[in-house]
C-alpha cells in the first residue's frame, strides 16, 4: 500500500459506488503492481473484518478514519480519505521543500562561523593583549559564540524531538496551531458525512472526532460528545475546549445555526483550510527569511571578526 | 504625540549632523556632533512609550465614525513610520560617517535595520492577505454565514495571532463589519478603503447585482493569487541589503584606517578602482532590482508614465505581457460568468489592468459601436487567447473560452516567471559575487602593498 494510497483510495470508491462488494473492489485494487497489499485486506474482509480492521498495512490514523466508513458510506468515506491524503502530501512536500535549503544554510553559516571564531580566536590572541579595546571585543564574542555552537547546532535535532511527541506538539505555537487548524477542519468534512444519515449530534461528533490525527484533540472532541449526552449546549460545551481553534468554535456554532447542513460544513471547513494555508505561508515566511539573516549575519561576524583586528591594527600603525 | 516628536528630534539630528559635515573638524563641529548624538538618543527614547502600547494593544481603532477622515482611509501602519524614522537615522549616520562613533553605533542598530526588513518581507503580505480574505469570504457567504459577522469573527482572528496583530487588516476588517452593520452596500464598504484595488469594488458590485456574489469573491481570490510571484523572489533577496550594508561598512572603515598609508602610496590607486568599482556595481544592483519590484510593489502608487517606462524594460515587459492579458482575461471571464454586456466586461477588464497600453485597447466604446470582442483584444493580446475568444463568440459559450484562455496563459506565465527567476537568481548571485569581490579587493590590495614594502624592506 505505499504505492499512490490516495489513488488507490479513489478507485476502490468507485469501484464500491459502480456495485462492487467491499471484498471484490480490494481484489481489482489489489490485482495492480505495486498494490498487493490490498488482497490480503480482501481476505480478512471475507473473513468478516471491516475495511479499517482489515487493512493493517495503514497508518494507525487512516484505520481509525476508515472506521467512520462502516456507519457512513464507505465510498464517500474514501473519496473524502483520498482528498485529505492528497492534501496531506502537498503539505509534507511544502514543508520538505521549506526545510532543507534554510536548515542547510543554517548549518553551513554556524559552522562557517565556529572556524572563524576559532581562527581569530588562536591569531589575534596577541593583539588582545596588548590592550587593543576592539580586539578584546572581538575575542569576547568569539569565545562567546564557540560556548553557543552545541545548543545552535543541536537546536534543530531538539526540535525534531520535540514534534515527534503530540502533546509537545499540539501546543508549539505556529507548529502546533497548524496541525490543530489541520484536524479542524478535516473534523468538520468528516462531521458533514457522520451526520448525513441525520444520527443524534454526540454519536456524529464522537464519530468525526476519529478523523483528528492528532491525539489530545480526538480526546478533547469526544469530550465534546460526552458532554453533548449530558446536556450541554454546544455553546456551552465548546467554551471548555482549549485544543480548538477559535475560528473552528465559531464555525462549529454557524453550523448548529443552519442544522449542520453538510454543504456548510464543507464551506467552513474551506475557511479553516485558507487559514491553514495563510499559516504555512507565514511560516515559511519566518522561515526563509530568518535563515538568510542568519546566515548574513554569520556573514558579517566572519568578516568583523578578521577585518575589525586588522582595521584597528592598521589604525595604529 | 511622542512618537511624532520623535520623528522632528530624529529630523533635528539630520540637520546638526549635515551641518556638522560641512563645518569639518573644529571645536564647533565636535559640539554639533555631541548634540546630534543626544538629539539621536532621545529620539529613540521617545518612540519607546508608542512601540510599548502598540505591542500590548495592537494598532489603534478610530472607534467613532466622525475620526474618519479621509486621511484615516489608508489604514495607520506605525511600520511606515518606523521606516520613515531608521531611513533617516541612516542617512543621519551615513552623513555623520567621518566621526569616530558612528562604527560601533552602526554594529549595534544592525538588528534593528534587520527586524524593518524582515518584517517587510514576512507574510502576510496584503496580496496574500486579499487573497485569503477573498476565498474565505466567497467560502462563508456560500455557507450562508451573513457576511458583517463573518468579518468581525475574522477581526477578532486576526487580532488574537502574531502575525496579522501589528498590522492594519483587523481594522480594515472592523470598519467594513461596522459599514456593513450600518447599512451599506459591500461594494460601497470595499471602496471606501486604499487597500483594496478598484477591481475589488466593481467584482463585488456585478455579484451584488446578479446574485453572484460568492463566485465574484472567488474570482477575486484567484486573480489576487496571480499577484506574489515577484514577492517570492524579494523574499529570496532579503540578505541583499545586509551584503550592502557590510559593504558599506568595509568601505567607510577602509577608508579611514587606510588613511595613513596613502602618505606610504600603498596600493592607493587599486583601493581607488576597486573602490568606485564597488559603487558602481552596488547603484547598478539597486537600479536592477528596483525596476523589476517597484512596477509590482508600487502599483497604482507610481505616475501612470512611470509606471508604464517600468514595465516596458526589457527584463520586465516579457511578465507584465502576460500577467495583464491575465488580469484582463480573469475579469472577463468573471463579467462573463455574471451574464454582463461586452461592455461592462471591457469596463471591468480595464480596471483589472495597470498598464496603458491594455487599458487603452479594452475600450467599451468600441463594444458599443459594434467590434466583436476578439477584434477588441486582438491587436495587444496573444493569437492563441485571440482565436479562442473568437470561437466562444461563434458558439456562444464565451465563459468556457475565456476560462480555457485564462488556464493557458497561466501556464505560460508560470513558465515565463521561472524562466525570469532562475535568470534573476543567477544574475544576482553573479553580482553578488562582485561586489563582495570588490569589498574584499578593496581592503586587501594595501595590505598586500604593504607587505610587500615591509618585506622588500626586512630583506
Amino acid at each position: 500500500m505505499a504505492g499512490n494510497l490516495s489513488l488507490d483510495l479513489r478507485g476502490l470508491g468507485l469501484l464500491l459506488e459502480h456495485g462492487d462488494s467491499l471484498a471484490q473492489a480490494l481484489e481489482k485494487i489489489g490485482s495492480r503492481p505495486g498494490s498487493q497489499a490490498w488482497a490480503f485486506a480482501a481476505e480478512r474482509v471475507r473473513a468478516g473484518a471491516t475495511l479499517g480492521e482489515a487493512a493493517q498495512e495503514l497508518p494507525k490514523f487512516l484505520r481509525t478514519q476508515l472506521q467512520i466508513g462502516t456507519k457512513t458510506g464507505m465510498a464517500a468515506t474514501l473519496r473524502t480519505l483520498a482528498g485529505l491524503l492528497d492534501e496531506r502530501k502537498r503539505r509534507a512536500r511544502f514543508w520538505r521543500g521549506v526545510y532543507f535549503y534554510p536548515l542547510l544554510l543554517w548549518f553551513g553559516g554556524v559552522l562557517t562561523g565556529a572556524v572563524i571564531s576559532a581562527i581569530s580566536q588562536a591569531e589575534f590572541a596577541y593583539l588582545s593583549l596588548a590592550e587593543n579595546r576592539i580586539t578584546q571585543l572581538t575575542m569576547v564574542v568569539s569565545s562567546w559564540y564557540l560556548w553557543a555552537l552545541p545548543p545552535l547546532l543541536l537546536s534543530p535535532f531538539l526540535l525534531a524531538i520535540a514534534l515527534r511527541y503530540e502533546n509537545v506538539r499540539v501546543r508549539l505555537p505556529v507548529l502546533g496551531f497548524c496541525a490543530r487548524l489541520r484536524d479542524s477542519a478535516s473534523f468538520l468534512r468528516w462531521l458533514g458525512l457522520a451526520l448525513r444519515d441525520q444520527g443524534p449530534l454526540p454519536d456524529a461528533l464522537e464519530l468525526a472526532a476519529n478523523g483528528c490525527v492528532v491525539k489530545p484533540l480526538r480526546d478533547e472532541m469526544i469530550g465534546l460528545a460526552e458532554k453533548l449526552r449530558r446536556g450541554s449546549t454546544l455553546g456551552e460545551a465548546l467554551a471548555l475546549v482549549r485544543l480548538l481553534p477559535p475560528l473552528a468554535s465559531w464555525a462549529l456554532l454557524q453550523a448548529e445555526r443552519a442544522q449542520f447542513e453538510d454543504r456548510q460544513l464543507s464551506a467552513l471547513a474551506q475557511i479553516l483550510e485558507q487559514k491553514l494555508e495563510f499559516y504555512m505561508a507565514f511560516m515559511a515566511s519566518i522561515l526563509t527569511v530568518g535563515t538568510y539573516v542568519t546566515a548574513a549575519g554569520m556573514v558579517a561576524w566572519c568578516a568583523f571578526a578578521v577585518f575589525l583586528p586588522l582595521f584597528s591594527t592598521m589604525g595604529a600603525l | 504625540m511622542t512618537s511624532k516628536l520623535g520623528l522632528v528630534m530624529l529630523g533635528l539630528s539630520l540637520f546638526l549632523a549635515a551641518i556638522a559635515s560641512l563645518l569639518g573638524d573644529g571645536p564647533y563641529a565636535d559640539g554639533l556632533s555631541l548634540a546630534m548624538s543626544a538629539a539621536l538618543v532621545l529620539a529613540g527614547l521617545l518612540q519607546v512609550p508608542a512601540l510599548i502600547r502598540f505591542a500590548v494593544r495592537g494598532p489603534r481603532l478610530p472607534v467613532r465614525p466622525r475620526q474618519r477622515s479621509s486621511a484615516l482611509l489608508v489604514a495607520p501602519n506605525l511600520w511606515k513610520r518606523v521606516n520613515l524614522g531608521l531611513f533617516c537615522y541612516v542617512v543621519v549616520l551615513l552623513v555623520a560617517g567621518r566621526f569616530e562613533w558612528p562604527l560601533v553605533i552602526l554594529c549595534l542598530s544592525a538588528p534593528l535595520l534587520c527586524l524593518v526588513v524582515v518584517h517587510q518581507a514576512l507574510e502576510p503580505g496584503a496580496i496574500s492577505m486579499r487573497r485569503m480574505r477573498a476565498r474565505q469570504l466567497s467560502a462563508s457567504f456560500s455557507a450562508g454565514v451573513p457576511l458583517a459577522e463573518t468579518l468581525e469573527q475574522l477581526q477578532k482572528d486576526a487580532m488574537a495571532f502574531t502575525s496579522t496583530r501589528f498590522r492594519p487588516y483587523p481594522i480594515i476588517l472592523s470598519w467594513l463589519a461596522f459599514d456593513l452593520r450600518c447599512g451599506s452596500l459591500f461594494s460601497v464598504a470595499v471602496s471606501n478603503h486604499s487597500f483594496f484595488p478598484p477591481i475589488w469594488s466593481t467584482m463585488i458590485r456585478i455579484g451584488e447585482r446578479t446574485n453572484r456574489l460568492s463566485e465574484c469573491l472567488s474570482t477575486l481570490g484567484r486573480l489576487e493569487a496571480q499577484q506574489p510571484r515577484r514577492l517570492h523572489l524579494l523574499r529570496s533577496l532579503i540578505s541583499l541589503p545586509l551584503v550592502l550594508f557590510i559593504d558599506w561598512l568595509v568601505h567607510m572603515s577602509t577608508a579611514r584606517n587606510y588613511q595613513n598609508l596613502e602618505v606610504l602610496g600603498a596600493g592607493v590607486g587599486q583601493t581607488h578602482f576597486f573602490s568606485r568599482l564597488n559603487l558602481l556595481l552596488t547603484v547598478a544592483f539597486g537600479l536592477a532590482i528596483f525596476s523589476l519590484l517597484a512596477p509590482l510593489l508600487k502599483r497604482g502608487r507610481l505616475s501612470r508614465r512611470l509606471s508604464d517606462i517600468l514595465q516596458k524594460l526589457p527584463w520586465v515587459w516579457p511578465l507584465t505581457y502576460l500577467e495583464q492579458q491575465l488580469l484582463a482575461l480573469t475579469a472577463l471571464e468573471a463579467a462573463a460568468r455574471t451574464q454582463s454586456s461586452t461592455e461592462e466586461m471591457l469596463e471591468l477588464a480595464r480596471e483589472a489592468c495597470t498598464h496603458s497600453d491594455y487599458v487603452d485597447v479594452l475600450d467599451p466604446a468600441r463594444a458599443a459601436g459594434g467590434d466583436s470582442l476578439a477584434k477588441i483584444l486582438g491587436p495587444k493580446f496573444d493569437e492563441e487567447v485571440v482565436v479562442l475568444v473568437a470561437y466562444g463568440e461563434a458558439s456562444g459559450e464565451l465563459a468556457e473560452s475565456l476560462a480555457g484562455a485564462r488556464i493557458f496563459l497561466e501556464g505560460r506565465l508560470d513558465e515565463a516567471h521561472n524562466r525570469g527567476e532562475l535568470s534573476f537568481l543567477f544574475l544576482f548571485q553573479l553580482m553578488t559575487g562582485l561586489v563582495v569581490l570588490c569589498c574584499a579587493m578593496e581592503f586587501l590590495y594595501p595590505l598586500l602593498s604593504l607587505n610587500v614594502a615591509l618585506m622588500s624592506e626586512t630583506i
